[in-house]
């Protein structure tokens, strides 16, 4: 790796960090604004139902996880059913909130409280997922290089995910916030920045590695740094659906330093 | 002039505009994708210029990166070198949007292979710079005459090195090895190759032709001589022995394969270059200005 190529990969991770720090702060304003912490588990938990049909090619609808490898494919069965009962966990608890939502305030059944039996899934789906996550990391590390490189960006969405899970169900349980909806704007506002300057400069090594090193900037890699940072400038804008555009941000950050695309 | 400096048609424009460039959309192969590019590309230079304040110095930021990119789409060359070992060649064949092969187009100045060890291009420079060398590297490239020379590879061309075939006859078996514009003489028999398929096929009117560069299921058509007649001989890896000419006791069968390689790299004239790394490096002072003047 030459040290322009170092340059960016910190660039993007720092970009990465600052984004979701922006995304953090944008959804926690949005809660004060609004103190609907059943909205925030239901869109904690429409994010991460998609990531989780999507990975390993939908393969854990059937139950399955495994890493493809230069050496061929792996499976890694537990992974897999770890990853099937957090997406059952995930889709019940955040039917069961909807259908409370939509039924309204009124009184629940004296039996089941869907909004408890919700809340304690999407409980359950956070402690499977960071089980998940922690026996895919240790098989990955297990298995050396490859098997870690092909497991980062799955392992990484899986944290993200099941973090972000967790801070909304904190919500729901009425965790004390000490924040200010103001400081909070600001502060998302000022790492959104933060994030778009880091990943256009990011764009500015990738697109300096590419002509140095391929001898064109027209390569597949400098492309990408470019779009990211294009995404890092369309969540500038002080308009609507902030937090969606500081979030696809991060995801693009993050996918750009974990999965870069090959040069040819 | 107020719709186009709202915030949602900056943010709009540099969504789509990102999408369009993304290599995972695949908008390469649409023959609109350089237009519409060039349309978002204004439309977000001239909605941050509409916005005023600290949003025109990144219009300044994006009115460079995107002047010199597309300078260099207009003004510059790009395409593929390929050399054999001690080749030379004073062009190189040029590739225009999309890949799209625009003919052979002179460097101005003759380059040589000199070695290629280890993913090392060891180039000599001719008339021009005299005993002048570029090494270049997979992660270095060389520049000369304007030129950026990186990238190199080995690549496989499609044709054959040396093709392997045995002849079954009355006196046993023998192997010979063909090379391709070369008769070699076997016994009392002659055999060229005239035509090589690396990976053969049959298309829907059963004419023969090959479906990549690799030696996937290589067939050849053997001119085999013996006195005053002659014979074309189809012989196939996958079923050797298949073909027994007539009037011929003996019986062929494509054993291996050599491919032939070349080594290819990329050519790219590129001027605005240094004009749009600049633009990016700027684009990044000036979004942090945005929100510090807010």
């Amino acid at each position: 790796m030459t040290w322009l190529a170092g340059l960016a990969a910190a660039t993007m991770a720092a970009g990465a960090v600052a984004a979701l720090a922006a995304f953090a702060c944008s959804r926690l304003a949005r809660f004060l604004e609004s103190r609907d912490a059943g909205a925030e588990a239901l869109v904690a938990a429409g994010a991460l139902l998609p990531l989780l049909v999507l990975l390993d090619r939908r393969r854990v609808l059937r139950w399955s996880y495994g890493l493809e490898l230069a050496s061929g494919r792996l499976e890694l069965p537990g992974v897999g059913r770890l990853l099937g009962l957090v997406l059952l966990s995930t889709l019940g608890g955040a039917l069961l909130l909807a259908a409370a939502r939509l039924a309204g305030p009124g009184p629940g059944s004296r039996w089941l409280d869907p909004r408890v039996l919700g809340r304690r899934l999407l409980i359950l789906a956070v402690g499977l997922g960071a089980l998940a996550a922690g026996v895919l990391l240790v098989e990955s590390l297990r298995l050396g290089g490859g098997a870690l490189r092909a497991a980062g960006a799955p392992l990484v969405g899986i944290v993200l995910g099941a973090v972000w899970l967790a801070g909304a169900s904190a919500l729901l349980l009425e965790a004390p916030l000490h924040a200010e909806h103001s400081t909070l704007a600001h502060r998302a506002r000022s790492a959104t920045a933060v994030a778009a300057a880091l990943a256009v400069l990011a764009a500015a090594a990738v697109f300096a590695e590419s002509w140095l090193g391929a001898g064109s900037y027209a390569t597949a890699p400098a492309a990408a740094a470019v779009s990211v940072a294009l995404v890092g400038l369309a969540a500038l804008p002080p308009t609507r659906l902030q937090s969606l555009r500081t979030g696809l941000l991060a995801v693009m950050l993050l996918s750009l330093l974990l999965s870069p695309p090959v040069a040819r | 002039m107020k719709t186009l400096g709202a915030p949602w048609v900056s943010a709009a424009a540099a969504l789509a505009l990102a999408a369009l460039l993304h290599p995972a959309a695949g908008a390469e192969g649409w023959s609109g994708a350089d237009a519409s590019r060039a349309a978002l590309a204004l439309l977000l230079l001239f909605s941050l210029f509409a916005a005023g304040g600290p949003w025109r110095w990144l219009a300044l930021a994006v009115a460079a990166v995107a002047g010199a990119s597309g300078y260099d789409a207009v003004r510059g060359h790009r395409g593929l070198l390929r050399l054999e070992p001690g080749g030379a060649s004073q062009n190189f064949e040029e590739a225009g949007p999309r890949g799209r092969p625009l003919g052979l187009r002179p460097l101005g100045f003759e380059v040589w292979l000199q070695r290629y060890e280890a993913g090392h291009a060891v180039l000599g420079i001719g008339s021009t710079g005299g005993d002048a060398k570029l090494v270049v590297t997979p992660t270095r490239a060389a520049a000369w005459g304007g030129f950026r020379l990186g990238s190199p590879r080995r690549v496989r061309t499609g044709e054959a090195a040396a093709l392997r075939v045995s002849i079954n006859g009355p006196s046993g078996t023998h192997a010979l090895d063909l090379v391709p514009g070369a008769a070699a003489s076997a016994g009392d028999l002659q055999i060229a190759v005239e035509e090589y398929f690396p990976d053969f096929a049959l298309d829907e009117r059963q004419r023969p032709f090959t479906r990549s560069n690799e030696p996937r299921n290589p067939a050849a058509v053997l001119q085999v001589k013996k006195g005053e007649r002659a014979w074309r001989v189809f012989v196939i890896a996958a079923m050797p022995g298949i073909h027994r000419p007539e009037g011929l006791d003996r019986s062929f069968s494509l054993v291996s394969v050599t491919p032939a390689e070349t080594i290819e790299l990329s050519v790219a004239r590129e001027p605005a270059a240094p004009l749009a790394a600049a633009g990016l490096v700027f684009a990044a002072a000036a979004v942090v200005s945005t929100v510090s003047k807010a």
